[in-house]
């Protein structure tokens, strides 16, 4: 994904006047790129970057954040507030391993809040593909439509080389489906919700690259009698609560992710899963749980 | 060498060799530092690495003393094991402080010193910082209230390899941290004897030591390159 991602902005830096800049993260893809992207290794100084984006931006230039996802965003949050929130600015903030990518290197790594805390700034749209199709048309609207973009990359083990196959909220209008139960999710936990879906009966299956996209849609998915939303992130502060709320779905809505209560063991990004129940086989408990009724982190 | 018979040196390169650990060239450069002040340290003395991803070198000279830490050390970032990658928080087995987000540690540092001087409770605070890590401005942000309040009680070690994580370092000489208020010394970081002749001293101002060090020394492959960040044994 992250080599993906550099190639992308390679061939968009022909036309566009983009900028890297990376908090000493990018190890090999950003060691030897054409001079058409600009990239900048202004260290871990994460803050100053953040503020330095906002310049680069009222310049002209297209600045790309580019560094260890919970250092680019609860770390220089603040500043973001401040030097973006009033101009007409744009910038693309990229996360690199979302979530409980980087296991085993400990909780200064993972980034489950990352999610909460670029959603409470209420000036970013969130990203969250899941194949590198959907990274580069991410890519592109953040590059195009300006404004503010947070982009979270996932777990390179689970990134698919294809779209996902499911359904855009808004295509569910046309949809045909006489589905009484939707699961939905973004990111990382696509590839482990898709994986269990044949196991759940009658159910569709949606998943969502644009945060605000997904909330202008959510209207969608009052047709169904249980909401089911996975997410590798905190549940409290996480994008399942705020779909559930746009659609007053509180009373049947359902959130799988994480909880900072548990306290977890050192391991690998997929032990990490496992303690969390955000592995396939936690996913399908949590899954059935719900749909007989047993009461899980009812929303 | 301790009564296990080691050095910090021989405990990571076994470790790293054994579970393919990563940050092993980070870890060299700083295992003499940290073997000097194991060594040297008093019962009251408190150590916080703020460059965390050295967490193998603290591990290591934590083991040295406590047969529970070199057990728990084997299963070092292994599934089911108990230590991380970067150090978390753990006083009973001498983590001291939560590092790897870099400059945290060393912040943390300061409040353990200044409480001990509020308290006045004896001992130091040995605080490792790498230079990279003087990139985040609360390093600094630190310095200035370590000088300006007078914090005697800590000695700031900075394991100076001349790397981070993708190219040179900027390095910082001298003058830069005297300018600050620090009593500075430069010293070659492997040589042990001469980093315990620095602890030894007591200076009337804020103690910092900058260490020359090789990153992944004693590697012949990776010794001073920069991406040896990222080399593991495979």
């Amino acid at each position: 994904m992250r080599k993906s991602l550099i190639e992308h902005l390679v061939s968009l830096s022909d036309n566009n006047n983009i900028v890297i800049l990376t908090a000493d993260v990018g190890y090999p893809f950003l060691t030897d790129v054409p001079e058409t992207l600009h990239v900048l290794n202004l260290g871990s100084s994460e803050q100053a970057i953040a503020a330095a984006a906002a310049g680069f931006s009222a310049q002209g230039i297209f600045p790309v954040i580019y560094g260890i996802a919970p250092f680019v965003t609860t770390r220089a949050a603040e500043i973001y507030k401040n030097a973006f929130s009033h101009n007409e600015l744009s910038c693309l903030v990229v996360g690199v391993g979302g979530g409980l990518s980087y296991g085993k290197l400990g909780s200064t790594h993972h980034s489950l809040e990352d999610i909460g805390v670029m959603k409470s700034l209420q000036i970013f749209d969130l990203l969250v593909p899941s194949s590198k199709p959907e990274l580069m048309s991410a890519v592109d609207t953040a590059l195009y439509s300006e404004g503010l973009y947070y982009l979270r990359l996932p777990d390179e083990s689970l990134v698919s080389d294809q779209c996902s196959e499911s359904l855009g909220f808004n295509k569910l209008r046309q949809s045909d489906s006489f589905s009484s139960t939707v699961v939905i999710t973004y990111g990382s936990s696509v590839q482990i919700v898709k994986k269990v879906m044949s196991q759940v009966p009658n159910a569709d299956f949606l998943s969502f690259v644009s945060f605000n996209q997904a909330l202008q849609e959510a209207s969608n998915l009052r047709k169904y009698n249980k909401i089911i939303i996975v997410e590798e992130a905190y549940t409290l502060g996480g994008l399942g609560e705020s779909i559930l709320a746009a659609i007053g779905g509180l009373t049947h809505g359902y959130l799988i992710g994480a909880s900072a209560k548990i306290q977890l063991r050192p391991g690998s990004g997929q032990n990490l899963r496992e303690q969390l129940g955000l592995n396939s086989h936690g996913v399908l408990q949590s899954i059935t749980r719900i749909l007989v009724n047993e009461d899980i982190s009812h929303a | 060498m301790s009564k296990y018979n080691k050095s910090v040196r021989e405990i990571v390169l076994d470790i790293a060799l054994t579970n393919k650990s990563d940050h092993i060239a980070s870890s060299l450069s700083c295992a003499e530092i940290l073997d000097a002040i194991y060594s040297y340290k008093s019962p009251s003395d408190q150590v916080v690495l703020s460059k965390g991803h050295a967490a193998l070198a603290l591990y290591a000279a934590l083991s040295r003393e406590d047969a529970d830490l070199l057990k728990a050390l084997e299963n070092c970032g292994l599934d089911g094991g108990s230590l991380w990658g970067h150090p978390a928080s753990n006083p009973s087995l001498g983590i001291e402080g939560t590092s790897g987000s870099l400059g945290t540690g060393y912040g943390y540092a300061l409040g353990l010193a200044y409480a001990k001087k509020l308290n006045r409770t004896p001992g130091k605070i040995f605080a490792i910082l790498g230079d990279g890590e003087l990139d985040e401005g609360i390093v600094w942000e630190t310095m200035r209230i370590l000088v300006s309040k007078s914090l005697t009680n800590f000695v700031t070690i900075i394991d100076q390899n001349g790397c981070r994580g993708l190219g040179a370092a900027i390095t910082h000489g001298k003058d830069v941290f005297e300018a600050l208020g620090f009593n500075v010394s430069t010293i070659d970081g492997h040589d042990i004897k001469a980093l315990i002749d620095e602890f030894e001293k007591k200076p009337s101002l804020p103690k910092l030591i900058i260490a020359r060090t090789i990153k992944g020394k004693g590697l012949a492959n990776i010794e001073g390159a920069w991406e040896s960040h990222y080399w593991k044994f495979t």
